[in-house]
């Protein structure tokens, strides 16, 4: 397992380098500015015989995570442009654009029991499978269900941790390429398409004997550009007073351990729980069974400014919808609540931009007859659902779902380099983890720098 | 600014080794730079386009004339996402012809699309070098791209360590 950070690292992202789109305009700005200079200088040569450092990054830029990888070897100056915070935010922007327009590439985790007779302990050995939906995938597969060519998921990365490291498992969460697998010890950061990842050791403030898998959540700090996990845990927990507090630990950054925040978390907040991410906000359902009096709504924590608000959740609904038969997710980067309406046997999704005073607005109301989740917008104007073990596309003008446009991951291959298992032969699954996935070059752990010599 | 008949808006480049090129104000305007030049009511006489030798900036030209949208009878000009498959298909083929440039010739047209901004001909450019690279050895990529080795062999193996799975 990979050590806590230490040390100090050269390359941390500054705050000149924050990721706005805005930023990397300018920093790509300043860069081909440069090479003209280079240009002039250069006039006797024969042209175009040496790439410049801008057409290296037009096509570095290019490039999947993997042969950057090996890319960093070339020379000096690619491992430079490779490992500059600017570059990767400015590819991470590309990847992202690429999976907005074509939401194809998720993230598969097995969650698997140590046993056939579940005992409720989960296997140590962690596997995140990448899988690409293709266009054509959801009906082929369906109509050849069971059949051996069907659509399959690569082993990205694996770890196997030690026996008894940790016990349950909790939902993990994605941010631009890093993935939270929160448990009942540790929780950990995983970048799956660098091969990195970092165990962030259990909360020394939390008051509870019992392994439990507190509320926690990963998320970008816009302000920074970094990104934080956010863990709630118990202060205080007898019969007569539950209180909790809030600790933070900053990923890839020189301070390397948790801290609390200034102000505790003003509700209990519901446990376990992984946090929602949006818009530099994590938003947590409150524990409301054990504190009636607390206010109906989300409990938002400012990665930024480490402080909490309450985000009202559609309050402005006949018959009144409990919080808790709400599913909240984060969809094309807005806030979405999600609800399965028994009285019309409709699924209704709401979003909402302003996520401090939010307008909840009614952006899909769909023909199914089962709660489930929205995964990804598609780019013509669909919806991609999970349900279960089952995916399926949702067109708002077919008002319906096809019966071969549904997709079993139990029917995915699951390919590593001595395996071969079918979704539904995992032997004790419990669970499929699968998250809507960008690979990314976000470092988790610092990396031994070059300095110039 | 110079104009034809037919009514339409012509914009002359020019090359730093001198030559000039009369090209329409559509065509110009796949660049972005120029675009931005046009919009900004820069470009009321002939534009400089530095750093860009002739021959190289004929074929942007070449290119630019292809990729521009199809105008119509209406003069509404048709975007590429309601051409035909079949026009998109022949573009395909004709970038692919296009692009059957010798190293130093498609180098200087990524700088060229870089500079000016044209997003389909870096596209183009680039995604042709990565194919070509890809899965070539660090040796092949550093001849071809005339690039030096310039680790340290220590260097060499710690970064080799750290990205071992990607050399497996």
């Amino acid at each position: 397992m990979s050590r806590l950070l230490e040390g100090d690292d050269t390359r941390l992202p500054r705050v000149d380098d924050t990721f706005t789109q805005k930023t990397v305009n300018d920093a790509r700005k300043r860069k081909w500015r440069m090479p003209q200079r280079k240009q002039t200088k250069r006039s006797g040569h024969p042209a175009g015989e040496e790439l410049l450092d801008e057409m290296v990054w037009e096509i570095l830029i290019r490039l999947p995570v993997e042969s950057l990888a090996r890319f960093k070897l070339v020379s000096k100056v690619w491992y430079t442009i490779i490992s500059q915070p600017v570059f990767v935010r400015a590819h991470l922007q590309r990847s992202k654009q690429k999976q907005h327009h074509n939401p194809s590439s998720f993230l598969i985790t097995p969650q698997i029991y140590l046993d056939s007779n579940p005992s409720g302990i989960f296997s140590t050995n962690i596997r995140f499978f990448q899988w690409s939906l293709q266009e054509d995938d959801l009906p082929k597969v369906a109509t050849k269900v069971g059949m051996s060519h069907s659509s399959s998921a690569m082993l990205l990365h694996g770890r196997h941790f030690p026996a008894g490291e940790f016990g349950l498992v909790s939902q993990m969460a994605h941010c631009d390429g890093l993935v939270l697998l929160p448990t009942d010890t540790n929780a950990y950061v995983f970048n799956p398409a660098t091969r990195d990842g970092i165990a962030l050791l259990r909360s020394h403030h939390n008051v509870l004997q019992r392994p439990v898998c507190l509320p926690i959540g990963l998320g970008l700090d816009v302000s920074t550009g970094t990104y934080k996990v956010a863990r709630s845990f118990f202060r205080s927990c007898d019969y007569n007073s539950v209180a909790m507090g809030m600790e933070v630990i900053t990923i890839n950054c020189g301070e390397g351990s948790w801290r609390e925040t200034l102000v505790d978390p003003p509700y209990l907040i519901l446990c376990p729980q992984t946090a929602i991410h949006c818009k530099g906000c994590l938003f947590y359902f409150i524990d409301r069974e054990n504190q009636p009096c607390s206010p109906q709504g989300l409990l938002r924590f400012s990665l930024q400014d480490e402080t909490f608000g309450i985000t009202p959740l559609l309050n402005n609904l006949y018959p009144t919808v409990e919080d808790e038969d709400i599913v909240i997710h984060e969809l094309g980067g807005e806030l979405c609540a999600t609800f399965f309406c028994k009285s019309m046997q409709r699924v209704l999704i709401w979003m909402t931009r302003d996520i401090l005073v939010p307008e909840w607005e009614c952006h899909y109301v769909m023909n199914v007859s089962d709660q489930c989740l929205p995964m990804a917008s598609l780019s013509n104007g669909g919806i991609l659902l999970r349900r279960g073990h089952c995916l399926f596309r949702y067109y708002m003008k077919d008002h319906g779902v096809k019966e071969n446009d549904m997709f079993d991951i139990d029917e995915l291959r699951f390919l590593g380099p001595s395996e071969d298992t079918l979704g539904h032969a995992w032997e004790n699954l419990f669970w499929f983890d699968l998250l809507y996935y960008t690979p990314s070059l976000v470092p988790v752990t610092p990396k031994a720098s070059l300095h110039a010599s | 600014m110079a104009t034809r008949e037919a009514g339409k808006k012509m914009i002359m480049l020019k090359s730093p080794d001198g030559m000039e090129f009369e090209v329409e104000e559509a065509v110009a305007m796949e660049s972005q730079t120029i675009r931005k030049m046009i919009e900004d009511d820069c470009a009321d006489t002939a534009i400089l386009i530095p750093n860009i030798n002739s021959k190289i900036l004929s074929r942007v030209i070449e290119y630019c004339n292809k990729h521009v949208p199809t105008t119509g009878a209406t003069g509404a000009a048709a975007s590429d996402t309601v051409a035909p498959a079949a026009l998109a298909e022949d573009l395909k083929i004709w970038d692919a012809e296009f692009i059957k440039v010798n190293r130093a010739t498609r180098f200087n047209l990524i700088q060229a699309a870089s500079y000016l901004n044209i997003k389909g001909l870096l596209d183009l450019t680039s995604q042709t070098t990565i194919d070509t690279i890809s899965d070539n050895s660090l040796e092949e990529i550093r001849s071809f791209l005339s690039t030096k080795n310039d680790y340290l062999p220590e260097e060499e193996q710690t970064i080799r360590r750290e990205n071992q799975w990607a050399f497996q």
